[in-house]
């Protein structure tokens, strides 16, 4: 979620949004009643943590992806010698360290 | 040896170390309103307290009557005056200076008249803060929205002496951004209080 302050103009936004959902549950507290004001607020709250929600995933969207590779990785076969174990002699599985481990 | 001189030929203190893409001194406005938010929510929480119970059903308690519309006009004058404020930045983002000067001029006198009209709220109100919860909590809040209008009026009166002076242009106006976000936030917290205090 990204900070609502973090600018003028998001702060400014951050007040127009509060006016419209202050605005709608006293409209709706004035014109209707109390249990309807309540369910203007809960769906108004989970409307903008879902608008937030979905902001901060089309910007992460957007972002280039960042490609961790470990050294666990399976490795692409090679020519000629895409057996298992043709390329280590100690005929251990692909992506499987053949370091042997000591003891405790 | 060598680096007991390198030490020594440093005629100036290390640059600071920035951990934060947001500028420091924004970020410093930040921190400060999210310690703000804080000190609102524990006025909020004994008000709301206060008010489940005495019991839902008449709020405010009986023989007590909050002065509605004239709060709604203040609320439409600190309203405006976010407007006001917002429209100062754009100009001189825009490098209207005349824009910006008149934008902060304005929002000051607004933000006067509010805390002018909250005092003559108070002084024609009918109760005082010792006469129970309601009115302690009451006075609490809007008194406390009250302080924080006042301490945004100092930072205002800052920027528009500054303005007025001839500072500030389209690449430099931190003076103008920071006092704004700050009256925002004070915007923001009397529409909660007016919402939750005077009208539900």
């Amino acid at each position: 979620m990204r900070n609502p302050l973090r600018s003028e103009a998001e702060a400014f936004r951050f007040l127009l949004i509060t006016i419209a959902f202050f605005g709608a549950i006293v409209a709706a507290r004035l014109l209707v009643g109390t249990l309807v004001a309540l369910l203007v607020a809960i769906g108004g709250i989970a409307a903008i943590g879902w608008l937030l929600q979905g902001k901060s995933k089309s910007r992460s969207r957007g972002r280039p992806a960042i490609r961790v590779v470990s050294d666990d990785q399976p490795r692409e076969p090679r020519e000629g010698g895409d057996k298992p174990g043709a390329e280590d002699p100690s005929g251990a599985p692909h992506g499987r360290s053949s370091r042997r481990r000591s003891g405790p | 040896m060598s680096s007991t001189h390198a030490a020594g030929a440093q005629l100036h203190p290390p640059v600071a170390n920035q951990s934060s893409r947001v500028d420091s001194r924004v970020l410093g406005m930040l921190l400060f309103i999210a310690s703000e938010v804080m000190l609102f929510g524990s006025f909020f929480t004994a008000f709301f307290f206060v008010r489940v119970v005495n019991g839902p059903k008449v709020w405010p308690p009986q023989g007590f009557e909050l002065p509605v519309y004239v709060a709604g006009i203040n609320t439409i004058v600190l309203v405006s005056s976010s407007f006001t404020v917002h429209w100062a930045l754009q100009s001189i983002k825009r490098g209207n200076r005349a824009g910006m000067q008149a934008g902060l001029v304005l929002t000051f006198l607004l933000g006067l008249t509010f805390l002018f009209t909250q005092i003559l709220e108070y002084a024609r109100i009918g109760f005082a803060p010792h006469d129970n919860a309601f009115t302690t909590t009451f006075f609490c809040l809007t008194g406390l929205h009250g302080a924080h209008v006042f301490v945004g009026l100092c930072l205002l009166a800052m920027a528009t002496t500054r303005a007025l002076r001839g500072h500030f242009s389209p690449e430099h106006h931190q003076g103008v951004e920071v006092p704004s976000i700050y009256w925002h936030f004070v915007d923001v917290m009397w529409i909660v209080v007016y919402a939750t205090v005077y009208v539900l």
